[in-house]
Formats: C-alpha cells, structure tokens, sequence
C-alpha cells in the first residue's frame, strides 16, 4: 500500500510538469503579440522589441522553460544586470505582463475567495444530493420520488450565468432578500463571508446537487435489494440504523469518489460562477488572464488548477482503498 | 531619437542652434470648437444643483488599465486620474457642456515663439501635493521625463509616446531608470520675476503643443515618491482626492485631499467626500442594477455602455433607439466617427476607389450595426463638433450612387477581386460583410469576405503580410479636439512601413497630403490653420478616396438617479471632475 502511494505520488509530480510544459507550449503557439497588446494605442517597432525584452519573452523557448522551472525552487532575477532588475523569490510564478505584480502574491490573494465559495456550495450539494437521493430512493415510485428526480433533472439542465443572474435579479436587486455577493474575510467577519457566499453557494449547489441525488438514489436503490440490508431489518435494526450506516455506506463509495474529483477541479477556479457574481478568485484570474494573453498568470492559474486536481485523484484513489475492503485487499 | 514624423517634418526643421526667437506671441490657437482662455483661474465653473458630501460609487467589470499618468492612454483612466493628477493645460467643461483649454498646473495657455517650436509657460503657484508640499517645475519635468523609458527600461508601458516625438533629446535621455543622473535637455525650468516657467524647445514645429500638453504625459510626478511599475496604484496626488487603497480589478477607495485648493483650479470641484470603485463585476448584473437604480447603482457612475440594447426602447418617430430612462443616462453624439478604409497599395486604381464609394449602402451597413441608433451619416472622418464646412463623397445619399459607381466602373482597368477582413467577435460583423459585398457586387465590384479571429484582427491589420485586406472597416477618436490628432496618425507617410504601418491602415504614401499636414501642424493661426485641416479632410476623402466615412458613433452613458453630472463629450463620460450627489446623505 505504501509503495503504491509512493508511485502515485511520483506520478502527480510529473504529470504536473508535463501540464506545465504543455500550456508553455501551447502560449508559444499562439500568433498574438503579448507585447503588442501591453503596448497601447500607438506602439512602434522599437518599445515593442524593448517590451518583449523586459518581459523575457525574446529569449529562446527551451531558455524561458529552463528558467521558469528553476524560479519554481531559487529566487529568479529578471532582467539581470539592468538597473530595473527586481527579484521574484521562489516558488517564483513570475509577473504579471500586464499589472507587474507577482503571480504568487495574486494567486495567495485570490486562493481564499475560491476556496471559500468551494467549501460552502460543495458541503451544500454533497448534504442536500445525498439526503434528496435518499427520500428518491426511500419513496421509490411515490410523488417525492418524482418531485426530487424532475427537480433534479431541471437543475441538471440549466447554466449557472442564467440561473445565476435570475436569483440576483429577484433575491438581490429587486427584494434585498439576499445581500449582494462578495468575498469578505472570514476572520475579519464571520458573518459577512457566509452571508456574501451564500447566494454563490446556493446557485452553485443547486446545479451540482442534481447530480448527486440521482447518483445516491441509484446506489441506494441498488443496496436496499441487498440480503445484507433485509438481514439488518429483520433482526430489529432501527430504519434510520439500517439506511444511513448500512444502506448509505454501501451508496457512498461511487459518490466520494465524484465529490473528490468535483472539488478537486472546483478549488482550481469555478470561473462562470466567479464571472457570473463578481467574485475575485482564481477562475475568474484565468480567465482574465487568457483574454490578455498574460503568460505567467495563465501558468500560474494552470498550476494552482492542475495541483488540486492531482492531489484530489490521489486522496480519492486512496480514500477508495480506505472506504472499499475489496480494493483494500486487492491491492 | 526616436521620431516616427522625423522624416515628413524635414522640409521644416530648422537647426535648434541657429534658431532666434524672434517673437513670442501668445498662442492664439482654437481647435475643434474649443477657445483658449489665457487667464483662467479657479474655481471651476459652478454647476447649478451642486451639493457637497456623500459617496460616490463606480460599479464595472474591468478596472482602469493604468492609473500612472506616463501610462494612460485611455478616457477611463484620464477621467478617474485627472482626480489625481494635474497636467500642464487642460480642458474645462462648464455646466452647459461648453469646453475651453486653460492652463492647470500652468497659469496661462503657453506663449509660442514664431515657428511653434518654443513653448513657454508660467507656473500656477499655490499647488499642493497630498503633503502638503509645494508642487514645483522640477516635479513636472520628472513627470514628463518619464516617457523615455520606453527608449530605456521599458517598465513603464501603455502610454502616449507625444513627448517623445515632439521634445528635443540632446543627450541620448532614456529615462530616469536607465539614466537616473540624466538631463531632458529640451523642458527647462526657468523664472520670470518671481513666477515659476517651464520652456519646450520642440523638434518640429507644433502649433497646437498647448493642446499636446492636456495629454496625462504632462502631469508632475515627485521623484521621491516614483514606484515605478507599482506607481500605478501609489499615485501620489496633487488632484482633489488621493488613494485611500487600491487593489487592482478588486476595488479602489479614493478620499478627499485636503491640500487641494478650489482657488488653484479651474478644471475640478471637489463635491463628493468619497469614491467607492468595486470592480470585476458581471456586466449583466450591474446591467440589471442600474435599470432598478437600486443600492449601489443609484448613487453610482459607469465607464461606458453596458450591455448595449437593454436601457434603450424602440423610439417609432425616430425610427431608432433613444434611452429608456432619459433622466439617468445620455445617448448621443460620441467623439469616434467610423469609416470603410481602402488599402491604396492594393487597391492602386483611382476609379476603382471612387467606384466603391458611390456603390457602398451605407444605410443597409448600418442597419446591420443597429440601425440609426449606431451614428449619424457622415462624409468626413473628423467629428461634426469641429465645424468643418459640409462637403459630399460621391452622394449624399445613404443608399449609394450606383450608376456613378458603374461609371466609374466602366473606366477601371483592372477588376480583381477585394477582399474585406473583418472580426469574428460578432455575428453583426458577418452581417455587415455580407451587405459590403452585396451593395459593392451591383455596381460589378468582386468582394471576398474573410474572417478574422478577433484576437489577431487588429494585428492583421496594422502589419504588412499577404494576408493584409483589401478593405476594412476602422474608427478613430482625437486625443485632443484638434486634427492634428487625426489626420498625421492616421494617413503620414512615413508610418507606412516594410512590416507594420500602425494607424494608417490606407496605407497612405502621399507627398501632397504631407505638404499640408506639416503646414496645418506648424500653423499657429487659429483660422489658417483650420483651412488646412479642411483641406486635409477633403484630400484624404474626394482627391485620393482612401476612405468611405460612413458615421460618426453615437455613445450611451448610465448614472444612477442620483447622480449630478454633466456629459463632457472630449472624455466621453459624465465629468468625473464635477460630479455630484443631488442628495449627499442617501
């Protein structure tokens, strides 16, 4: 098992520098100047040549990977030399070709309103998916049964920027029922931050939720025709014992392993719903970022992303072994 | 040193050291509809309705680019920075829109020597920083001195390059990173009695330069309190307000400075105590916002249109949209005027230009744009606010003149097919090709249509490749109310290069229109001038046909209810420098 973990974990580390390599790569691709674009409205030959200089993006490409790399474990200097040469300690992500700061102060700046808006809408839709799976599952065939399938298949079917905007619209703008969504630190006031999240969260949850309900109903339906579950009941066990320790934990497998992928790829950003409420996190940055083909926040956003989503297959892959004997003993 | 009109201005240059002055007069330059008053003095004009107090809010999606003045170049940043910062002349606005040039951090409007190629102005004393301190000549030629990093470091990045082009470089200055213990040897500090002055020795002569030095290139920097690239969100003030904080596309606070004095300024009042910028929001939502003028939205200003067609109805005796809620925006006349820009080293045959300007339906292209609400029909590239005399472009008829195109036609001796690059953001472009190519293909004119990724669209156009279009469509606004912003940028010769042409997408190479655009440029007589420009106008439209103007843009502009404010038609905003609540305590 150990040894199994220890090649897992070798295996992230290169997938994510084959993630970096590949978005260096595809960036180098592009045919849009990054110094044009920094340029603005009149921009001759010469500063853009200056610009591409002072950015390093007119060194060769394998030299721009190399010393990318490197700054990831030393201090980069940038523009050695020069009398405008300025430090990037490691893990050094770069600077922003358009604003000039530092990609790992922007990141460290943005990480907390993504994780924030993760934390509340995943522990709503995982609670509220698997609950609503369980009354499906439990009141198979009756009117809940229906009402919880049909809501689900309507909240699995709409965008977030529609829904979104609608509950803005009625909840924020029109009633004031809900206050305007923002970031406000946690620690400098716990109920600012849950009540700016809580419309985020609610939007996001009510889309994600769907999926998990009829998920937790399929792998509910599926364990209650278990013998284990009718020798449970027929010797006293309690409904609410039966269902959540026995029934549940059968169901529950299937549903962590999605929730660990979900949120893995939830923590590297949730752009349109970040877009959608004017939420200043990490997907919203990289979007920002692609649109002005502003290099080092686009690797940056990639590595933050990539790092989440590596690390959430691993814990998944482990938690699997951990929930599953079977895969336990396998192994 | 760099200069991209060296080469146009050479029949006029004169050797700086054999120069005499041999007359000072004070410039007595009017452009674009705008007097000059020598002798302005604060405060501002009042604007009647004008309360004090209360916080003023800005809600939008993107932030301001760049809040340092060497590098703004956009009218967002120059509205929110012109709180911040003083330039050497600028342009009030009065409580009727009316609009003059006065001196700012300069007590008068500049004295011209003969040849426009000296400039002296006298210092406003009594001007603050948020220190307190004195602001002196020496901060303002740091400030202008600035601009040359871009032949240096090139860390400051963005802005205009005018001073650069225009302002004598002896000792091969690169800035004040590259060369901290160089001197800009062409802006000198001097005195006159006791009154500060700051001198211009140009490169060419610039009849209007008391109009180059609006642009934020001319604001005084403090040396002391240079950030360099972080400058942008440290600016240190010598406007009405200063930074409280700034993070930037998060939010930006600005307060009060208390050491900016209503009596030294004639441009900005100081009537809201505060100014709360939340940015990086949803367009949709803030749309939404302002059209119930709910919470922040009502005492709230906006930097341009939001989603274009939701506050405008269907006016059915205009025939065209007007404003939903009159009260609360403005929807009008914009400074960009839009034009059909005809490559002329591809497109070499006269008749065949001619031909495309009477053929074009510039009334089927613009219903594709949005019908009448786009902009009104113009034949000039250069805004109806300027007062030029009305001339024709083939026809004044929207529809075109197909039987002068044809005849036109008839004398062409070569018809190949053109092509009309457009970009592919929207589904209006496409529609808009099309028409191009079916009002063009009656009068016998082959157009292809090609799209463009709009990513690369602007890009395709200013450079010299194979791919280069045939025909595309371009808009322009003045950086300040003069066509010396116009036409020397958009259609000189010597832009027009092996790679790349940057504004002159006609790819103009004509030594006639240079003639008179280097005589309007050195021209320093309000009303000769203008003649020159006329001519200019006409040249680029009737002589040489590299144009087809098509309108001059119309702008639409949301403020909350209560909001105070009046449309200041050079930024194309609201005057963020006069601005009001109606009710401070809401």
């Amino acid at each position: 098992m150990f040894n199994y973990f220890i090649k897992r974990v070798i295996a992230s580390i290169v997938l994510l520098f084959a993630v970096i390599f590949v978005t260096f790569g595809l960036f180098m691709a592009v045919p849009a100047d990054p110094a044009r674009l920094s340029c603005g409205k009149t921009c001759s030959e010469e500063t853009k040549i200056g610009i591409r200089h002072a950015m390093e993006i007119d060194i060769p490409f394998s030299e721009q990977y190399k010393r990318f790399v490197k700054g990831l474990f030393v201090d980069r200097i940038y523009n050695q030399g020069s009398t405008v040469a300025r430090t990037c300690e490691a893990p050094c992500l770069g600077f922003s070709f358009r604003t000039d700061e530092n990609v790992t102060d922007l990141l460290q700046r943005r990480a907390p309103v993504t994780f924030s808006l993760a934390l509340g809408a995943s522990i709503l839709w995982l609670t509220g998916g698997v609950l609503f799976g369980m009354l499906s599952a439990l009141k198979r065939g009756k009117l809940v049964d229906k009402l919880v399938q049909s809501v689900a298949l309507f909240g699995s079917s709409l965008q977030i920027y529609l829904i979104g905007w609608v509950l803005s619209l009625y909840l924020v703008i029109r009633n004031n029922i809900l206050p305007t969504p923002a970031y406000v630190s946690p620690f400098e006031s716990i109920t600012s931050w849950a009540g700016g999240m809580l419309l985020p969260w609610i939007t996001l949850a009510f889309i994600s939720m769907s999926g998990y309900a009829r998920l937790t109903r399929s792998g509910m339906l599926e364990t209650l025709s278990e013998d284990y579950v009718r020798t449970a009941r027929s010797n006293g066990l309690t409904k609410s014992r039966v269902y959540f320790r026995h029934t549940l934990r059968g169901a529950i497998t299937p549903i962590i392993t999605i929730f660990g992928l979900d949120l893995g790829g939830l923590l590297g950003g949730a752009v349109i719903t970040e877009s959608t409420f004017g939420l200043k996190g990490v997907g919203r940055l990289s979007l920002e970022a692609v649109y002005e083909l502003d290099l080092p926040i686009i690797i940056g956003t990639v590595i933050f992303g990539a790092f989440f989503i590596i690390v959430a297959n691993l814990i998944v892959d482990m938690l699997y072994a951990v929930l599953d004997p079977k895969v336990r003993i396998s192994k | 040193m760099k200069n991209k009109s060296t080469a146009i201005f050479a029949a006029l240059a004169l050797s700086a050291s054999a120069l005499t002055v041999v007359s000072m007069s004070p410039a007595a330059n009017a452009a674009g509809g705008i007097t000059l008053n020598a002798k302005a003095v604060g405060p501002a004009p009042a604007i009647a309705g004008t309360k004090k107090g209360g916080t003023l809010n800005y809600t939008g999606k993107s932030d301001v680019n760049h809040l340092d003045p060497t590098r703004c170049y956009d009218t967002f940043c120059m509205n929110i920075g012109r709180l911040l910062w003083r330039t050497l002349t600028a342009i009030q606005t009065d409580g009727n829109g009316k609009q003059t040039l006065v001196g700012d951090l300069a007590s008068d409007v500049g004295t011209a020597s003969k040849d426009s190629k000296t400039w002296v102005f006298k210092l406003r004393s009594g001007v603050k920083w948020q220190d307190g301190t004195d602001v002196t000549c020496e901060d303002l030629k740091y400030g202008i001195s600035r601009t040359w990093d871009i032949e240096g470091s090139n860390v400051l990045t963005s802005g205009t390059e005018y001073p650069v082009n225009y302002i004598e470089n002896k000792t091969a200055y690169k800035g004040p990173y590259t060369t901290p213990t160089g001197d800009l040897s062409g802006v000198v500090c001097g005195k006159s009695g006791s009154v500060e002055t700051i001198t211009f020795k140009l490169t060419q002569s610039a009849g209007d330069f008391n109009f180059q030095t609006t642009m934020p290139n001319y604001a005084a920097v403090k040396k002391s309190k240079d950030t360099g690239a972080t400058y942008d969100d440290n600016v240190f003030s010598n406007g009405p307000y200063k930074i409280e904080s700034r993070i930037k596309k998060d939010k930006s606070f600005f307060v009060k400075n208390t050491y900016w004095d209503t009596k030294t300024d004639p441009i900005r009042l100081q009537n809201v105590d505060r100014i709360d910028m939340l940015l990086g929001q949803d367009s949709v939502n803030t749309n939404n916002l302002y059209i119930e003028d709910t919470g922040r939205a009502t005492n709230g200003m906006v930097n341009g249109p939001l989603t274009q067609n939701v506050p405008l109805i269907y006016d059915s005796e205009y025939d065209g949209l007007k404003l939903r809620f009159e009260n609360r925006g403005y929807y009008g006349k914009g400074p960009y005027v839009e034009w059909l820009a005809i490559n002329v080293q591809k497109v070499t045959d006269l008749n065949l230009r001619k031909a495309i300007q009477c053929a074009l339906n510039k009334e089927s292209l613009r219903a594709t744009a949005g019908g009448k609400s786009t902009g009104d029909y113009t034949n000039s590239v250069v805004p109806v606010e300027f007062g030029y005399p009305a001339y024709t472009v083939c026809t004044d008829n929207p529809k075109g003149d197909l039987a002068k195109a044809k005849t036109f036609m008839s004398k062409v001796k070569k018809n190949t097919e053109l092509v009309f690059a457009y970009s592919n953001a929207t589904t209006d472009a496409e529609n808009g090709a099309l028409s191009i190519q079916s009002s063009l293909a009656k009068a016998g004119i082959k157009v292809k249509i090609k799209p463009i990724d709009s990513t690369d669209y602007y890009t395709l156009l200013e450079t010299q490749s194979k791919d280069t279009p045939d025909l595309m469509l371009y808009a322009w606004g003045f950086d300040w109310p003069n066509s010396s912003t116009i036409f020397p940028p958009l259609f000189a010769s010597d832009l027009v290069g092996k790679d790349t042409v940057g504004e002159n997408k006609s790819r103009v190479q004509d030594k006639a229109l240079d003639a008179i655009m280097n005589k309007a440029l050195a021209e320093s007589n309000a009303t000769k001038q203008t003649a020159l420009w006329v001519q200019a106008d006409q040249y680029v439209s009737n002589t040489i046909a590299a144009v087809v103007p098509l309108w001059q843009l119309k702008t639409l502009l949301w403020k909350g209810s209560n909001v105070g404010s009046v449309y200041n038609s050079i930024s194309n905003s609201f005057d963020w420098a006069t601005v009001y609540l109606k009710n401070p305590t809401k």
